[in-house]
């Protein structure tokens, strides 16, 4: 069954079990996405993730298909993780993206790529690394990355465009394998 | 869902490309899921509300009728007015009108405040 045909049913029947499909199909993409944003931090990615998809319960007859169904999930969490920041700033630090100095070797050592591909991307700035991991990781288009990112598409371009620039700089001691 | 428009240029693109789309394992649900669901609010009552205003409409309809079939020569719609006249007649009883008043105050609160619970349907 699809998303909107699942999304029908909960609007019409207030079908609970359809919600459930729609929670179970999303959960992984929203809950990463929201683990990035908070820098690993599992616990507040789930809270935020699951507030996302209360909000999304309470607010469905809004969503009218313009994107996809997760696209449209993904702006929400966004938009929690955004007040979330904010409503914590003055109090508790909250995870949030910076500039970490961690280094990358300037000769490869081991085969540990990944190692240094994380590092890597920690080294880009926070929409950068956003854009990629929308992009790359969570597989959107770029338009659906604008969208998410309530950014026009050439903003998420150049920001992915920066983004591999910076990563083959980071990661030359790799080359030819990148 | 697949990028429409990642249109690698180079072969070195292609490369750091394919290295960055490696990590997608998706998270198990872990009972998340049911944690949501247990989250939602109450369901609405709105549709069978509806069907219990109608099932009320009806049988008040029904018990006029049967209550006063005797006038045959009229048309339905009059021999309804007539019959409905009859049953609020002791409306104008001001003591019958008190009680009967505040029966239907008790009818309508229970309606309002039934909303909370779950549909009766």
């Amino acid at each position: 069954m699809t998303d909107s045909e699942l999304i029908a049913r909960v609007l019409v029947d207030d079908d609970r079990a359809a919600f459930g499909t729609l929670v179970r199909r999303h959960q992984s993409a929203v809950r990463r996405f929201l683990l990035h944003l908070a820098n690993g931090d599992a616990a507040l990615a789930d809270d935020l993730a699951q507030e996302t998809f209360l909000q999304a319960y309470l607010g469905l007859a809004r969503f009218h298909g313009e994107s996809e169904f997760l696209t449209w999930l993904l702006g929400i969490a966004r938009n929690y993780y955004r007040n979330a920041r904010r409503r914590q700033r003055d109090t508790t630090a909250l995870p949030e993206h910076e500039l970490k100095d961690e280094s990358i070797p300037s000769q490869p050592r081991s085969a540990d790529l990944h190692h240094d591909l994380a590092a890597a991307l920690h080294q880009l700035s926070p929409d950068q690394q956003t854009a990629v991991h929308l992009c790359y990781q969570q597989g959107l288009s770029h338009a659906e990355a604008a969208v998410v990112l309530d950014c026009p598409l050439g903003t998420v371009k150049t920001h992915l465009a920066r983004a591999k620039d910076e990563l083959r700089h980071l990661l030359a001691a790799w080359n030819p394998q990148i | 869902m697949e990028p429409a428009n990642l249109n690698p240029s180079t072969p070195d693109d292609a490369r750091l490309e394919a290295l960055l789309r490696q990590d997608r394992t998706p998270l198990p649900d872990d009972g998340f899921s049911q944690r949501v669901l247990a989250l939602l609010p109450p369901r609405q009552r709105r549709r069978a509300d509806w069907r219990r205003l109608c099932l009320y409409a009806a049988g008040a309809v029904a018990g006029l009728v049967i209550a006063y079939p005797h006038n045959h020569q009229l048309s339905p719609l009059t021999a309804f007015t007539v019959s409905l006249s009859h049953a609020l007649a002791p409306l104008s009883h001001s003591w019958a009108g008190l009680w009967l008043g505040l029966v239907a105050l008790a009818i309508v609160y229970a309606f309002s405040t039934g909303d909370a619970e779950e549909s009766w349907f």
